[in-house]
């Protein structure tokens, strides 16, 4: 089954929401499917932003590239998400301007098509992720020398981006030299291991499943924290270790080299784990509520396995460690 | 019942609880002299910790340090239930009340090595091993019947046993753990990170001091001669002392009238005057405690250009002044008192070098022992338990959210939302 392709046509965000809504339940069974689904309505959004840019202020003065991070850049979005994008434009002259103006326009535009915004700004109307590919490449290195959490949180989050319209090379370059950093001071990766160890614990010491104690989330199981994130985290810090470029974390183990058996043969469970979220994820509390599973609506053999995913998780990011560790010492 | 009894238990009960009260004072002190997003954490486990360390000193401690055995170890009285036992002249379970708060003081002053960084687990498991392995070694060494005991060492209220030892197992834990998040610089400068509310600190010092009354004073273990004020005079005299220093030093150093170094003075003149409180004259009291001021200053500076992050000062506060303390006595004891509670004249009295010895042979060995079970015990942890420190991510949380899910201040802390920039989406 292919997606349904967006008439090039369409003149207004709501269209675009309109086909969104029309369409995206037909993908509610596969999980790389709902993505590319969510790749054609960004892009369609994007371009009609381009479009709208180009009518006020001219055409783009520079090569760009938009590139989407977070669940978006991982292809692990469900059909509910929030927006983290960023833009990087080729180095010529001063265009900022013109591509926050462009960054601007497509917050609003994927906002009406129901993409939440970032709380933390990870978006391209924020100057920190819309630069020229100069300051970019100047931003990374400042980000592996500050070293702190906060910076290295940063590189993290710019790893899982994957453009969706424009220029693929820009990012790649992008890519390319934090990795020459990487292989420059090979103590980076040991401290990018250490910025990921927590892990929301999931299951308490008698076995029993640890909910949300109060509030709205009283009783709900935050699944993409504490079952997914373990091996979203592990596998992004395989890929800066093998310098690989994709970014979803199936393909990420997928890509790794046969010495990494060990790590590569948990893909099948991520795979399975990433189909068993879509199928429980509620829709009816909107974005905030997508990632919670109400423990007391859970077969006993649920149960059961979600405990045993929670259980390799933390044995994954474990492995991951100590085998980063080992091999990236300072 | 004879009355003078009836008074001694009367007496040593009620330093017991002023002895238990000097929790009190570690938590305002420590919730003080670190940050908020660590209150509540830094409150709770000081309670919780003193539970596990009475259940311990029941089952095992009390019969390692006085329970029959060797120069190295007691090894009865184990599961302490004694209803008509006398020990000094107390009723045995006054005795072991008394013993016990003191066990609980150098624990608590163990985990000031601990803060603002240690897992929750980290705590309950150390708090099992030091109180049965290592303060009832050192506590049996010197208050038992120990080798140390045989030798004549002076340690009246605990300097080397309680805040020495406390103070090692802090220093092998600060080792193993390394300086806080931000503390120091990527050119090796060191930041200040302020206590959060150092009205707390201030109250926090007086609470030790008047508890000290009962840690000093009850250590003559009876009202007969009332001796105990004299203790309480000496006391008195080195904590004025020890505050006046600290505050005239860092002042003259750095021309700033610093008040947590001020308020570690009136502690370190509180740690050194422990072992010598009723062996010395009020004069000597005052030197002591002047002393203490002084180095407390320059202990703490030299332990943060050596990189030792020590949150709440214990390596400086307990450790340095609790050496300090414990050799006073080799210098000033005097003849009379010497006779009356144990051991030999101190240099300026004409015993020369004898005691001097003793008490730094004591405080040496006391020491290394302390800091080499901790150091061993903390590294095996560290191992086993896949780490002792909690991640990153949870120490800049604050360990209020992160290991017991809720802020001790609630309404004037941001939520994990807002702090958290954006986690890995």
């Amino acid at each position: 089954m292919a997606i349904s392709i967006i008439d090039d046509s369409v003149t207004s965000y709501k269209d675009i929401k309109r086909w969104k809504d029309e369409n995206i339940l037909k993908y509610r069974f596969s999980h790389q499917l709902l993505n590319e689904f969510h790749d054609e309505i960004m892009c369609a959004v994007v371009k009609l932003a381009v479009k709208r840019q180009e009518s006020e202020r001219g055409k783009a003065p520079a090569h760009f590239s938009f590139f989407v991070m977070g669940s978006g850049g991982r292809s692990e979005q469900l059909y509910l998400s929030d927006q983290d994008h960023g833009i990087v434009f080729s180095t010529s002259g001063n265009h900022q301007s013109y591509f926050l103006e462009l960054g601007e326009e497509i917050v609003r535009g994927l906002a009406l098509c129901g993409y939440e915004k970032c709380e933390g700004k990870v978006m391209s109307d924020n100057p920190v992720w819309n630069r020229s590919e100069d300051d970019w490449k100047r931003q990374i290195s400042d980000w592996l020398d500050e070293e702190d959490w906060d910076s290295l949180r940063h590189v993290s989050i710019f790893f899982d981006a994957r453009v969706v319209f424009g220029d693929p090379e820009l990012l790649k370059a992008l890519k390319q030299h934090l990795f020459n950093s990487l292989s420059a001071n090979p103590g980076l990766i040991t401290r990018l291991t250490d910025n990921v160890q927590y892990i929301k614990k999931g299951v308490g010491m008698l076995g029993n499943i640890l909910p949300s104690q109060a509030g709205k989330e009283k009783g709900l199981l935050d699944f993409k924290e504490t079952v997914l994130f373990p091996f979203v985290n592990g596998a992004r810090l395989l890929a800066f270790s093998e310098h690989r470029l994709e970014t979803s974390t199936i393909s990420r183990l997928q890509s790794l080299p046969a010495h990494l058996q060990q790590f590569k043969s948990v893909q099948p469970l991520v795979e399975k784990m990433l189909n068993y979220r879509m199928r429980k994820a509620d829709l009816s509390k909107g974005y905030s509520h997508i990632h919670l599973i109400d423990q007391t609506e859970l077969s006993k053999e649920e149960k059961r396995e979600i405990k045993l995913w929670m259980k390799e998780g933390t044995a994954f990011m474990k492995d991951v460690t100590a085998a980063l560790k080992r091999r990236h010492r300072k | 019942m004879d009355e003078i009894f009836l008074m001694n238990n009367v007496w040593i009960i009620v330093c017991f609880a002023l002895v238990l009260l000097m929790q009190g004072g570690f938590i305002l002190l420590e919730a003080g002299s670190t940050r908020m997003k660590n209150a509540g954490h830094i409150a709770g486990k000081t309670i919780f910790t003193v539970g596990i360390a009475s259940l311990v000193f029941w089952a095992v401690g009390y019969g390692f340090i006085y329970g029959e055995g060797n120069a190295f170890i007691g090894l009865s009285d184990f599961f302490y239930g004694d209803f008509n036992s006398v020990v000094d002249g107390l009723a045995g379970s006054v005795d072991f009340m008394f013993q016990l708060a003191f066990a609980a003081i150098a624990l608590t002053i163990a985990f000031g090595g601990f803060a603002e960084r240690a897992k929750l687990s980290a705590y309950i498991i150390f708090a099992i091993l030091f109180s049965a392995f290592i303060y009832p070694v050192v506590a049996h060494w010197i208050w038992g019947d120990g080798w140390l005991a045989g030798l004549g060492k002076q340690d009246f209220a605990g300097s080397t046993v309680v805040h020495l030892t406390g103070a090692m197992a802090a220093l092998a834990a600060t080792i193993i753990l390394k300086p806080r998040i931000g503390k120091y610089n990527k050119d090796g400068s060191s930041n200040d990170l302020a206590g959060h509310n150092q009205v707390y600190t201030a109250l926090g010092v007086l609470i030790l001091w008047v508890g000290w009354f009962g840690f000093n004073g009850g250590s003559t273990l009876e009202v007969d001669g009332a001796f105990f004020g004299y203790v309480a005079l000496t006391t008195q005299l080195a904590a004025a002392a020890g505050a006046v220093a600290a505050m005239l030093i860092v002042s003259l150093v750095t021309g700033k009238a610093d008040v947590p170094t001020m308020l570690n003075g009136a502690l370190a003149g509180l740690v050194a005057i422990t072992a010598s409180t009723a062996f010395v004259a009020p004069w000597a009291a005052v030197i002591i405690g002047l002393i203490a001021g002084f180095i407390v200053h320059f202990s703490m500076v030299f332990f943060d250009r050596a990189k030792i992050d020590d949150p709440i000062f214990a390596l400086s506060v307990h450790g340095v002044a609790g050496i300090w303390g414990t050799l006073s006595t080799g210098f000033f004891a005097t003849t009379a008192l010497a006779e009356m509670n144990g051991g030999s004249a101190g240099l300026f009295y004409g015993g020369g070098f004898t005691q001097l010895g003793v008490q730094f042979i004591g405080v040496t060995v006391s020491g290394l022992y302390a800091f080499a079970a901790a150091f061993i015990i903390l590294k095996v942890m560290d191992k086993v338990m896949g780490g002792i420190r909690v991640t990153e991510e949870e120490e800049i949380i604050g360990l209020d959210l992160s290991e017991h899910g809720s802020y001790g201040y609630p309404e004037n802390i941001r939520s994990l939302d807002e702090q958290k920039e954006k986690p890995s989406a």
